[in-house]
């Protein structure tokens, strides 16, 4: 399991690297309730941009202290190389999957 | 100006800083607070506020909390160890589920066992210690030995004996006598009720015990003539919730007493039991008498003596005795006196005679010794079922101890592991077995009279003890396979060597087997015996009909009023077929006379039991006559001129044709001739022997009124009977119970002590069996292949069966040669305590054997039948 990407940590990876360098807790949080209409916890994220971060798919530094959060920085996210990696692998799979399906099962949609 | 913006709560950041890690809590106070104000703008104070807070605890996780020294310190050393024995051990027991369960049951169960009998034995020894003196209280009794070698050990000592001490003892701190009220008669205006009894007591009596007075002054409270002290629910009785103190009680409507003192609760461990104290100077020797307060010789008191630290028992004794001789001329029959210290007496007084038969408590020290030994027997039974199965599963775990050689591990590592798993299934045993205990306690009160109950701090105290011991069971029962395991060479552990695993430990295992086996058949004929034994008593011809006879107490002077009345109007019923009256009732001691045939010289007279009785005494109770007649209303003189005997008595006194014959009964009464030979009858319990007895008819103090019913509805009889009171005697309660209630309360002791060993008995029987069970299930699991081959090689279902049953039977052979001569040994020492007792005939050892036995091969064919049925090729097959 130590390399593997479960469903809930492949979105946050996906959008660590789509908010490239901007990427903290509250934002991908936003993010995910604002783009994919679903409800999570800030501390799910939390969790699992830590575990991400273990695992070495991300690196954090801190930055971007602001008013409205009480002058406290940001945890600020970004992509490793693996991570890119394995969003990479990820992608690869649903793509020869979703080649192998025959065209006319698709077909009504 | 504009309201301060709302903040997050303080308490809730307080709260995540107090358990988030520094590095992590900066970033997220940051998100929460960015969230809050998010929330504050969508959904309101409130919302946000709320949502803050549940954020602070749904952020507890591995990742943000704070990793403590001590949690760091805790993975090191001997916790790991430990934390790591105690995994194995969870494994092991879970692999195990089931011989895990009839371990730990078992164990329980025994606890269990121990600890109840732990908590009766230690009410039992605790008796009397709760005065604050009680090692330097002692009572007084008296040997009383006649010129003709008879010896009786009576509790009581004559009344000169207390005053006579005076000033003349330094030694003595206090001294105090009590008088038995007997059963009395109170009354308040329109309350009255007959009370068990009390004593005559004085004040020194209240300074030398610790009966706590609630009310009123320990030292002053008896002081004065016609004064009371009673029990706080003795008063609410008579008073109800209104203060007692100052109010006055009449006592058989006759004299009248000014409560002094409220008593506190006397406690139930005590030997002596009251519900009140009248003052000492109140007791009048009643009229009739042939005796007086300064009398030396009339044992009809209790003394009880409080010592200085100092002082020296046995010679004070040598004292008492010279004072005795100082005060009464040489030639009298002579009294010995005895100190015996007050916390010997609840248990010590075996063979000791009360001849006020007052309400003291007394217990027996057979008791005592059985039911701890029973204790230790159960106990050992579950330990040794412990230990065994212990071993059993030990050797199946040969590779898993290799494997750990392997990797390295010590032997001392080794053996600690597996004490741990050990010491922790007892411990857990323990658990269970104190929820057992509690939960069975209030039945075994219930069925056993048990009279007191458990308190918290009892068990607390009793916890270190109860701890220790179950550790050291459990560390025990561990080291033999804990040794034999470790020292296994890692190359045959490895090698799978099961049958030598097997081998190992069965020597040890079969002796205790053996010895669980032994124990059990001993509990087994010890149950048999005391229960035939307790029957016998109960079926014991007594001599008299026990069946259908009320007794009546009532005061001396309602008897002499009504008893003419009540006897007419009760026999003009059909169903009352007898009426009479009796000094003493059944069971409680006769008084002890000397009796002297005329002519002989007073150096040959006897102690004989005499009781006072009225006419129709023998028709009454059945009770048959030899020769003679009764006495009858045609003499005018039998009242003060006759007297009945027993055949004993005959014998006793070695008349030839005792009728007609005159016998002086009294000292100072005159010569009565004797009219009738009864045959005999035992009033008293069947400890004793027959007592030669006599019968004379009453001048005072006669209480008891026999009435014989005809068989039949005895709830109509007494209703009958108290309609026909009532209009005898409007107004005087009606105080009556059957005979034989009496009579069986006189076993009840034995009765009791047999049910609590059956019981117990029965209970290290299952457990054997338990062990049994569990090592046979264990046994034919690890023979499956053999029991496979042999099948394949044509073995039968009965031969196999035989094949697993034959060791045991064999052991139960040996075990039964153990225990019985053991056993056999005990119960003889237990049947000499009673007059009366059955022979313990082989039968018994055989029946106890048998069905252990049949017991024991029920518990193995059940697993070995299974055993023998599976098809081979399921078992064979995976090799």
């Amino acid at each position: 399991m130590r390399n593997s990407l479960g469903e809930f940590e492949e979105i946050v990876l996906l959008l660590v690297a789509a908010q490239h360098d901007n990427a903290y807790g509250l934002s991908i949080t936003e993010a995910i309730e604002n783009s994919l209409a679903r409800q999570v916890t800030l501390s799910s994220v939390h969790t699992s941009l830590y575990r991400l971060e273990e695992k070495g798919f991300v690196r954090s530094r801190l930055g971007g202290a602001s008013a409205i959060r009480g002058g406290r920085k940001k945890r600020l996210f970004t992509i490793t190389a693996s991570g890119k990696a394995v969003l990479k692998n990820a992608m690869d799979v649903r793509l020869k999957l979703w080649e192998m399906i025959p065209a006319f099962v698709m077909e009504e949609l | 100006m504009t309201a301060p913006q709302p903040q997050p709560p303080k308490w809730a950041e307080g709260f995540f800083s107090w358990y988030c890690r520094n590095e992590l809590s900066e970033s997220i106070l940051g998100d929460l607070e960015e969230r809050f104000h998010h929330d504050l703008k969508k959904s309101g104070q409130f919302r946000a506020q709320l949502n803050y807070c549940l954020h602070t605890i749904r952020f507890v996780n591995r990742f943000t909390l704070k990793r403590n020294r001590q949690h760091e310190h805790m993975k090191r050393g001997l916790h790991i160890m430990l934390r790591h024995h105690l995994l194995t051990t969870y494994r092991t027991l879970s692999r195990n589920k089931f011989y895990a369960a009839i371990n730990m049951c078992g164990l329980a169960i025994g606890l269990a066992s121990f600890l109840l009998i732990a908590i009766f034995l230690n009410n039992e020894l605790s008796f009397d210690r709760f005065h604050e003196d009680s090692q330097n209280i002692y009572r007084i009794n008296t040997t009383f030995s006649s010129s003709s070698g008879m010896v009786s050990k009576m509790v009581n000592t004559p009344p000169a004996m207390i005053p006579g001490l005076g000033n003349a003892f330094p030694e003595i701190k206090r001294s105090t006598q009590l008088r038995h009220t007997k059963r009395a008669m109170m009354t308040k205006g329109d309350r009255r009720f007959y009370e068990n009894g009390g004593f005559f007591a004085d004040s020194l009596f209240l300074e030398m015990f610790s009966f706590p007075l609630l009310e009123g002054n320990e030292s002053t409270a008896l002081d004065q003539p016609n004064t009371i002290v009673l029990t706080e629910e003795m008063a609410a009785k008579y008073f109800g919730n209104s203060n007692p103190m100052g109010e006055t009680l009449i006592m058989n409507n006759d004299i009248s007493l000014k409560v002094t003192g409220v008593l506190a609760p006397i406690p139930a461990n005590s030997h002596l039991q009251f519900d009140f104290l009248v003052s000492f100077s109140t007791y009048v020797v009643p009229e009739g008498y042939f005796s007086d307060l300064t009398s030396w010789s009339w044992l009809g008191f209790l003394s009880y003596l409080q010592l200085e630290e100092s002082a020296d028992p046995a010679a004070l004794q040598g004292k008492l005795q010279q004072l005795y001789e100082e005060n009464t001329s040489a030639n009298r029959a002579s009294y010995a006196f005895h100190v015996q210290p007050l916390e010997n007496i609840y248990l010590g007084s075996t063979g000791l005679v009360d001849d006020l038969a007052s309400n003291v408590q007394s217990g027996n020290q057979f008791t005592i010794y059985a039911l701890a030994i029973v204790a230790m027997l159960i106990l050992l039974i579950a330990s040794f079922n412990f230990m065994n199965l212990s071993i059993a599963v030990a050797v199946s775990r040969g590779k898993e101890i290799g494997m750990r050689k392997v990797l390295g591990a010590n032997r001392s590592g080794l053996v600690a592991q597996l004490l741990t798993e050990s010491a922790g299934l007892a411990l857990l045993s323990l658990l269970f077995a104190y929820f057992l205990s509690w939960l069975v306690f209030p039945y075994l009160k219930d069925a056993l009279e048990w009279q007191f109950s458990i308190d918290a701090a009892q068990v607390l105290l009793s916890l270190p003890f109860a701890i220790a011991m179950t550790v050291f069971i459990g560390i025990v029962a561990g080291f033999y396979p804990a040794l034999i395991l470790s020292g296994h060479k890692v190359v045959n552990a490895l090698k799978h060597h099961a049958k030598n695993n097997l081998r190992s430990g069965a020597g040890l295992r079969k002796v205790l087997i053996a010895f669980q086996f032994c124990i059990s058949i001993a509990l087994i004929a010890a149950t048999i015996v005391m229960t035939r034994q307790v029957q016998y008593l109960s079926d014991q011809e007594l001599g008299f009909d026990r069946e259908n006879v009320v007794v009546i107490k009532l005061l001396p002077q309602d008897m002499a009023r009504y008893y003419d009345a009540f006897k007419n109007n009760l026999l003009q019923n059909n169903h009352m077929l007898s009426v009479s009256q009796s000094s003493r009732p059944i069971g409680d001691p006769w008084p002890v006379n000397a009796m002297l045939v005329k002519g002989r010289d007073p150096s040959e007279s006897q102690q004989i039991l005499g009781n006072l009785v009225g006419y129709d005494f023998l028709e009454t109770m059945g009770i048959k006559l030899k020769e003679g007649r009764s006495f009858s209303k045609e003499f005018a003189d039998d009242p003060i001129k006759s007297v009945i005997i027993s055949e004993k008595t005959v014998e006793y006194l070695g008349l030839e044709d005792p009728i007609g014959k005159e016998v002086w009964h009294f000292p100072l009464d005159g010569p009565r001739t004797i009219i009738g030979v009864a045959e005999n009858f035992n009033f008293l319990s069947l400890h004793n022997e027959i007592s030669p007895m006599a019968l004379i008819m009453p001048f005072v103090d006669i209480e008891y009124l026999f009435v014989r019913l005809s068989p039949g509805n005895i709830g109509d009889r007494i209703a009958d009977l108290q309609s026909i009171w009532e209009a005898t005697a409007p107004g005087v309660p009606l105080d009556f119970y059957f005979m034989d209630d009496q009579l069986n309360a006189l076993y009840q002791k034995e009765a009791n002590l047999s049910r609590l060993i059956s019981g117990f008995s029965g209970l290290a029987v299952v457990l054997a069996c338990l062990g049994l069970y569990g090592l046979v299930a264990f046994t034919v699991n690890q023979r499956r292949k053999e029991v496979g081959i042999r099948k394949v090689l044509g073995a039968s279902v009965p031969s196999l069966l035989i094949r697993f049953s034959r060791q045991y039977i064999v052991l139960i052979g040996a075990a039964a040669m153990v225990a019985i001569p053991a056993v056999q040994y005990v119960l003889n020492l237990w049947l000499e305590s009673f007059a009366y007792r059955i022979e313990i005939s082989w039968w018994i050892y055989v029946l106890a054997t048998v069905a252990l036995l049949a017991i024991a091969l029920i518990t193995i064919s059940y697993q070995a039948i299974s055993a023998a049925l599976v098809n081979p090729v399921t078992v064979l097959r995976d090799e």
